[in-house]
């Protein structure tokens, strides 16, 4: 009689935002602190009750309403937008860099390759105006040598010189160019080290995103749960999760709806 | 050091690859050959016809160390030369590759100098 009128005081006081199962353990609670030496049958105790309960307790006890009616909204879409899109996104970004500056890097490649290969045709060009005779491309052929006369021979050795030195600034640049391209495989590598490590940030989130929706679901069924308990549920459920499911041993679609629906 | 010997260079990586090949050819090499892991380096060297490896240490299914220990372990290719190409500067892992019997070890980032003056030591001492 005493609980069913106490039970309608709070109903009234929180404005019917706490279910009749919450009123029901908000009541619980108190008849233990009974124990404690408190008069709960005392209507003094009930008036105080009460009168607490238009302060500070009714507001405690809209900041719970508030917050299981809010949990899913507070916790669950900011860690699954973490874990479904943030993460997955930041990994697609970082690989669409890999691919770009890839593919940047082979075009400047291909361009060095095909200067490197003009300048070594020069380069023997060169070697054989140093030796006395001109190699003469041909379109059709293979390149010609032509022989120098001795006065021509002489008169280009300034020329020849000169392009030799030309050539192998060249060559040299070339190559230089192609070391820096090393920047592709060091960022390369580095960005495949971040999105693995994204990859195990995004499953530690999933734990724990599993995790607390073991432990809510896991505290609904038995609100005076132990700590050790909860946690020993969320390895076996952790595990069941993880592992292979086998026969009568994994969770059925039921449990499985029953977590997503706690989380 | 003969310029027309095939050479094997082998990096998981195609940019590693293409640097090692030019600056090759800078130096004058006209034959070489590409593996992008240390089981396609082993086809190409049934082959018979390479004088000469350059090899990255890190690399998938096969590292460079596994490529030079089955190099050195197999009669018909032990005594081709093997250069390590790597970032890998940790003392226990030069020390490991010595003591597979790596040619030479060459630290990356290199320099087209550092690869020509490596393999002038290892083929004129």
């Amino acid at each position: 009689m005493m609980k069913k009128h106490l039970s309608s005081e709070i109903y009234d006081l929180v404005d019917g935002r706490l279910t009749s199962d919450e009123i029901e353990q908000l009541i619980d609670l108190l008849m233990r602190k009974d124990k404690d030496g408190i008069d709960i049958d005392s209507e003094v105790f009930f008036r105080d009750l009460a009168f607490e309960m238009t302060g500070q307790v009714r507001e405690l006890a809209s900041l719970i309403v508030d917050f299981k009616k809010d949990l899913r909204s507070k916790i669950h879409p900011e860690l699954t937008d973490i874990t479904v899109h943030y993460i997955p996104q930041v990994a697609d970004q970082l690989e669409t860099i890999i691919e770009a500056t890839e593919k940047a890097a082979n075009k400047i490649m291909d361009n060095l390759e095909g200067m490197q290969g003009e300048f070594e045709k020069m380069e023997r060009i060169v070697s054989s105006m140093r030796e006395g005779s001109i190699l003469v491309p041909a379109r059709t052929k293979k390149e010609m040598k032509v022989a120098l006369d001795s006065h021509t021979g002489k008169t280009v050795v300034p020329l020849v010189t000169f392009l030799e030195s030309h050539v192998n600034n060249s060559m040299s640049l070339i190559s230089d160019s192609f070391i820096q391209m090393s920047f592709q495989d060091l960022t390369g590598q580095r960005i495949k080290g971040l999105i693995s490590l994204f990859g195990q940030i995004d499953e530690k989130l999933k734990k724990m995103v599993i995790s607390l929706g073991i432990k809510l679901t896991e505290r609904v069924k038995n609100p005076h749960i132990s700590g050790d308990a909860l946690q020993r549920a969320v390895e076996e459920k952790a595990t069941e999760l993880a592992g292979p499911q086998k026969e009568g041993k994994g969770l059925d679609q039921a449990s499985i709806d029953e977590l997503l629906a706690n989380l | 050091m003969d310029l027309n010997m095939n050479v094997l260079v082998v990096d998981d990586f195609a940019t590693m690859r293409r640097i090692l090949k030019a600056i090759l050819r800078q130096i004058g090499f006209t034959n070489i050959t590409e593996a992008d892991d240390g089981n396609t380096a082993l086809v190409e060297l049934q082959k018979g016809k390479v004088g000469l490896i350059l090899c990255d240490w890190n690399m998938p299914e096969m590292s460079g160390l596994d490529l030079l220990m089955a190099v050195r372990s197999n009669e018909g290719l032990k005594d081709i030369p093997f250069v390590m190409v790597t970032a890998e500067t940790k003392k226990e892992n030069i020390i490991e590759a010595v003591k597979a019997g790596v040619s030479s070890y060459i630290v990356k980032p290199f320099t087209a100098e550092t690869i020509g003056e490596k393999l002038k030591k290892v083929f004129d001492g």
